[in-house]
This record gives structure tokens, sequence and C-alpha cells, in this order.
């Protein structure tokens, strides 16, 4: 390996590392990692199980709300939720037949959603407008009529 | 580690400036897509 | 014995003939497949961005999640094997002066399984039976019928693959002690990971066929996912493999250059065959059930894949520029403007090269944890595969047809053929950036990917995708027109152009450059550490899936 080979390969190599590191630290030391909820439900039972028996907004006080939100062959379960600006919403969610994603555009809320596993993502929003909430994994004819919103007021 | 073959009589610069190229896009990329990311938390 | 005997006789008389007949119409069938297949894939891929743009509807019966599932088993699965196997045992034939006859064999059986399984699969699909799309997650159930088609499509590969192992063991038996050449090792890299890749697809079908038949009740969705996409990366960095081959032997002798140093080629190789399938996860960075750290375990091997191509980048420009500088080339880039910009066996490699570094970055960016939220599922990734095998894999493959398919009918690559292949080269290009480009833009403002012509009911944000779709739209209608002039090239080339020899262009080392060191040759060993890095990183996850499994889902038709 030539000499300025071993230049490229060294600054190339560092740049990735700095990548991983900058990530790394905003996963690990930051809590900013992606969703990854390790918790299971069977996907038959959806209905019967708690939090899943009754799917709504859940206000935990000042100004923070858990959303516990069921996914279904086309739609999302409660749809057209309202919060105030600022508020910091947990999505607590689960799949009651195929694979699903949610995405909420102009935010970081991307995750899959899938059948016998509870997802979990956390998102604030701090601009007020009315944010589409889309199903973005292919799930069967009607999986582009799959949307709901947010309105954050 | 260095290889010992003879400096070739042409010169390596193009190959330099390329590298930096791709170099640039690389972090160029991410870092706009770290942008948007941060812009979004 | 006698065989091998033989061939030994003749190894000094034919060496430089190039591809022996027989092999050449083994070559010449797989690309007869693989264009037909990119016609139709083509056509495909133009009626999805007209629809997704609503400038135009399915007719009834039919909608646009067939197509979608057509145009990705057809292109990435069909289009994509069938030209790899093709030039792959050119390469072998040219390197091996001709294969052995009972190789010969198991590839026609290949050939016949292939077909037979795509023409299951993708009857299924037109019938609507399959709009699972090419990824068919479980709990979707297809027909039974597409997952045999798919088994009997990884049966042909095999075939294919276990062939060559055959002819690499025999041609090392007669050749004790020799490197072999460096085509026939780029041969076995692919072969090697493509077996290995191959694994975990067949086991996620094989429990998905007793599912789907209704003898098992329920399917683990978590295992059969992470067992798809064991493969599914490999699989993309199979081609590039076999694009890079062509990098790396083939544009050199164009440019009238010398290749790279062979042992850091051969590195390029071992390293790409030993690390790739841990990045698998870099498909399920947004998954539930899969823990932070082995996450960000396989966030670093896929980082890691991308250090074989930082090593390619400079072996090209380092090649390129030794060429260009040897023609006169003078300054920081007269070098470029050396280069032979009109010769499309040049050029069409070339521009796949320069899509692969925007590529490159952008599967760095896809791959960096949580940034993967931003374009997760997003027109951004349709962008970034548009780039990196619509440009980088598939540019280099046209490239390839300009002097191996008149190579192999024993014809000539005329002047006017060659002016075809740039303006194609051209069409290609413009097509490619506007259509990706403006796909990378749409996923970054939230389009979702594989989703049908919607608005949403309006609403605002998804009007605001609307600008983009028209630009998909304009990209795959030029994509189509260079689609059809490829296609008439190809054809044309194997059958009309004037007969003659064509010269199998590949390049020989530098004159100073030491004996290729013999370990490099030890396949038997790569596939171990290749199977210890599997074990790493996929022991733990799969067994936590296994054992912390939650009831699983019974097979659903939503189409």
């Amino acid at each position: 390996m030539s000499k300025l080979e071993e230049i490229w390969m060294t600054v190339s190599i560092g740049i990735l590392v700095i990548f991983m590191v900058i990530v790394g630290y905003q996963t690990y030391a930051l809590g900013m990692g992606p969703p990854s909820h390790k918790e299971t439900i069977d996907p038959q039972e959806v209905e019967q199980t708690a939090p899943f028996d009754n799917p709504g907004l859940i206000d935990l006080g000042d100004n923070q709300y858990e959303l516990v939100m069921t996914l279904e062959a086309f739609a999302f379960n409660p749809g057209n939720v309202e919060v105030p600006v600022g508020a910091e919403v947990e999505f607590t969610m689960t799949s009651k037949d195929v694979s699903h994603g949610i995405q909420i555009p102009g935010t970081n809320v991307n995750a899959m959603v899938l059948p016998g596993h509870i997802q979990k993502i956390t998102q604030t929003f701090d601009e007020p407008g009315e944010y589409l909430v889309v199903c973005n994994e292919y799930c069967g004819v009607g999986h582009q009529a799959m949307f709901t919103t947010i309105t954050v007021k | 580690m260095y290889s010992n073959t003879k400096k070739s009589k042409y010169s390596m610069s193009g190959t330099i400036a390329s590298v930096t190229i791709v170099a640039l896009v690389i972090i160029l990329m991410w870092a706009g897509v770290f942008a948007i990311y941060m812009a979004r938390v | 014995m006698e065989q091998a005997k033989h061939i030994g006789l003749r190894e000094n008389v034919i060496s430089k003939l190039g591809v022996n007949p027989q092999d050449a119409i083994i070559a010449l069938t797989y690309f007869t497949i693989s264009f037909a297949t990119l016609l139709i894939g083509g056509l495909l891929g133009l009626i999805q961005g007209l629809e997704r743009a609503g400038l135009y509807s399915l007719p009834a019966g039919f909608n646009y999640y067939q197509v979608l599932s057509a145009h990705g088993l057809l292109l990435l699965v069909v289009f994509t094997a069938t030209f790899t196997i093709g030039y792959q045992l050119a390469n072998l034939s040219h390197s091996f002066n001709g294969l052995l006859p009972k190789v010969r064999k198991m590839i026609w059986v290949g050939i016949v399984l292939k077909v037979i399984g795509v023409v299951l699969a993708v009857t299924m699909i037109v019938l609507g039976e399959a709009s699972v799309l090419y990824t068919f997650y479980p709990p979707l159930a297809a027909h039974p019928i597409f997952y045999i088609g798919l088994v009997l499509l990884v049966l042909g590969i095999w075939s294919v693959a276990f062939g060559v192992f055959i002819n690499y063991r025999h041609w090392r038996k007669e050749n004790p002690g020799q490197p072999t050449p460096i085509l026939a090792f780029f041969a076995m890299g692919v072969f090697v990971l493509w077996f290995f890749a191959s694994l975990g697809v067949t086991i996620e079908v094989f429990m998905i066929i007793p599912w789907v038949l209704g003898w098992v009740e329920t399917i683990n969705v978590m295992v059969t996912r992470t067992l798809f996409w064991w493969f599914g990366h490999t699989l993309v960095n199979i081609w590039y493999l076999v694009a890079t081959s062509a990098w790396y032997i083939i544009v050199p002798k164009i440019v009238g250059g010398k290749h790279f140093n062979e042992k850091l080629i051969r590195l390029v190789v071992i390293l790409l065959v030993v690390l790739n399938i841990p990045g698998g996860f870099h498909h399920q960075i947004i998954d539930p059930a899969i823990s932070l750290s082995i996450k960000f375990l396989h966030v670093f091997m896929s980082l890691s894949i991308a250090v074989p191509s930082l090593m390619t980048a400079f072996a090209m420009f380092y090649v390129l520029e030794k060429a260009g500088r040897k023609k006169g080339g003078k300054g920081l880039f007269g070098w470029f403007k050396k280069l032979p910009w009109g010769d499309v066996r040049f050029l069409a490699p070339m521009i796949a090269m320069i899509a692969f570094i925007p590529g490159g970055a952008g599967g760095i960016v896809n791959t960096s944890n949580q940034m993967n939220q931003v374009v997760h599922n997003t027109m951004w990734v349709v962008g970034h595969f548009h780039v990196t095998v619509g440009v980088s894999v598939v540019l280099t493959f046209f490239g390839i047809c300009y002097w191996l398919i008149p190579h192999l009918s024993k014809r000539q690559l005329t002047a006017k053929m060659n002016k075809v292949g740039v303006i194609q080269t051209w069409i290609w290009t413009i097509g490619m950036t506007i259509m990706a480009g403006s796909m990378h833009l749409a996923g970054l403002v939230g389009d979702p990917r594989r989703t049908s012509d919607t608005t949403y009911a309006g609403h605002e944000t998804a009007l605001s995708w609307l600008p983009y779709e028209y630009v998909f739209a304009t990209g795959a209608t030029l994509l189509l027109i260079g689609v059809i002039i490829q296609v008439y090239a190809v054809f044309n080339m194997m059958f009309f152009a004037p007969k003659g020899k064509t010269e199998y262009p590949v390049a020989e080392p530098e004159d100073d450059q030491p004996k290729v060191p013999m370990w490099t040759e030890r396949w038997g060993l790569w596939a171990i550490v290749l199977l210890a890095v599997v074990a790493m990183a996929y022991v733990i996850p799969i067994v936590d899936m296994i054992v912390n499994a939650p009831p699983g889902s019974p097979p659903i038709k939503t189409w």
C-alpha cells in the first residue's frame, strides 16, 4: 500500500469513526437512539390486552402525553388527535395484523410497528399545525389511504 | 508498511484531488441530513 | 482424469482465444433472459412512475402494488442475477480456457430451474395472488406457488454456484501453487458471498411455506424479517462486487493502463465477502424488539463495508490518472480530459463509478443509526438504490455489453453501435440524475416509498410532494427510452452486427508488481471467517427473537 493510500485510508476511516462517535454519543448519552422497544403482545388478542383495550391520549401532566395507538390495515386508532403546542408525546403502538410503519413528516417520528411487538417513540411538537401521520410500510391494497393527523394548537 | 516502489514519474495530484472530493461529498451529505435530523428532534 | 489432461494440452493453444464456444452460448442465453426481463421491468417502472404522479391509472384488475412487486422481482432478482451469472461465467471461461462439461450441465440445470421459478412467481403476481412486493414480509401471505418459484430460483443459483466451485477446485488442482486469474478470483468472491447470503432467505422461505399452506398455525414475524435482511443487503453487494470486477480489471485495459496492485484488489474482494452479511440490521434500525447495542454493532458492520469501497475509490483514481498522464494529460485534471470519453466501454462504467460517490455517501447516511429515522421507508431510499443499483451497477453492466456480447457472438462493436451506446449512456445518466435526485429530495420532506398515488385527502404536506413526483415521471420516461435503446443495442450486437473478433479487454498487472500471495486463495478460510462474523452479529439477536417470541401471526391477505 503506497504512502498516499495509507493517508487516504486513515482520513476516510477517521471520518467514519467520527460519525459513529457523534451518533453513538447521542444514542447512549442523550437517549436519542432509534425506537427499539422490547415488549411483546399476542397479535390476535390486541383488543383484549391493556393498554390497547382502549387506545387514546392520556394526559400525564405538565404538557406530557402518552398516545396509546393501534395500527391495522388501513387505519390508525385513535385518529385526529389534538395536543397543545410544546407537548411531549410518547407513542405506544402495536399492529393488529401486518407490518406497518408510522411516520410524521417534518418530525423524527419514523418507526416500524410489527404484529406481536409493542413499539415506543417520543416526539415534542414545538410548532403548531396539522401534522400528517402516514403508514410508510406497505400493508395492503389500501396502504395509500392509511393516514391520520395530529393537530398541535 | 510503505511499499518500496520507486516514486512514479507521474504526479498523483489528480488522485489526491479526486479522493478529497469523495471525502467532501461524504461529509457534506452526512452533515446535511444530520442538520435535518437535529432540526426535527 | 482424461478430461483434465485434455484441457491441460490445449492450455497454450487457445489461451488467448477467450471464451469457449459452448460457454459463449450459455452466457448469451443468460444475457437474452436478462435483457428481455429488463425491457418488461423497465416498462413497469415507467407505469409506476406515471401512476404515482397521478398521470396514469392502471386498468381495472391491476393495482400499483402488483406492478411494484413485478418491477422489483424482475429487475432486482432476475435481471441482475442473470446478467451477473452470464458475465461471471464468461470471465471464468476466459480465465480457465473453458468450463468443464459437467459444470456446463449444472449451469444449464440452473438456467431451467431459474426460468421455471421466475415464471411461477411472476404469474402469481400478475394474477394478483402475490402483491407482497419483493420483500414479502410475513404476515403478508402470498400464494404458495409464489414461494415455490422463489425456491426454484435459489436452487438455480446454487446449481451454478456449485458448478463454479467445482470448476475452481479443478483448476487449482491442475495448477498447483499458481494463483487463479484475477477475474476468476472475483467470480469466486461473488458466488461464495451469494451462497452464504442465500442461506438466510432460504431458511425464511422454508418457514413460510408450511405456514402459508396451513400446516403451521403462526409464524415469527421478527425472525423471518431478520432472515430476509441477512440476505437482502448482501444481494445488492453481490452485483456491486460484480461491477467492481469490471472497474478494477476491464476499465484499466480500455483506458490503456495497467490494473491496480493485485494483492490489494484481492484484499478488497475478501473484505467485501467476509464483512458483508452482518450489515443486515441497517434495514431494521427502527424495528422494535432489537436492542440498541445490537443495532449499533450492525451500524459498525455496515460502515465497515464502506472501507473496501474507499480503497476502490483510491485505486480507480490512481489507475485512471496514471493512464491519463501517460496520454499527456497535464495539470490537476488534465488526465481526466485525456480519458476515452467517446468509447462507451469506458464512458458507462466511468459514470457508474462517479455515481457511486453520492450513492455510497447516501448509504453512510442511511446506516447512521438514529439518522435513519429521517429517511427510512421514504423516497430517499428509493433514490439511493436507483443511484447505487440503477447507475453504479446497471451502467457498468451496460458498458460490459458493448465488448462482451460482440465477443461472444463472434461479431464486432461497430462505430455506429458505440455511438448508440454513448447516446444511451447519457440518456440514462440524465434520466437517473433527474429521477433519483428528486427522489432524494422528496424523501427528505417525507414522501413515503411503496405508496400508490394519493394526496391523503388533499393534505397540504402530501400536495407539496406532487411536484417531485412529476419529476420522477419525467426521469422514468427518459429511462424507458434508455432501456429500449440498450435492449436494441444488445440484440443488434448479438445477431446483426458484422462478423469479426472483439477483444476481451483484461488488464495486465504493472511490471514491477510482486507475485500474488497464495494465502488470498484460501476460500475455505474466508468462508469460515464469514460464518464467524455472521455468528457474531446474528446469533444473539435471533436466539433472543426465538426465545422471547410473542405468539406468532397467522397468514393475512390484505389485497
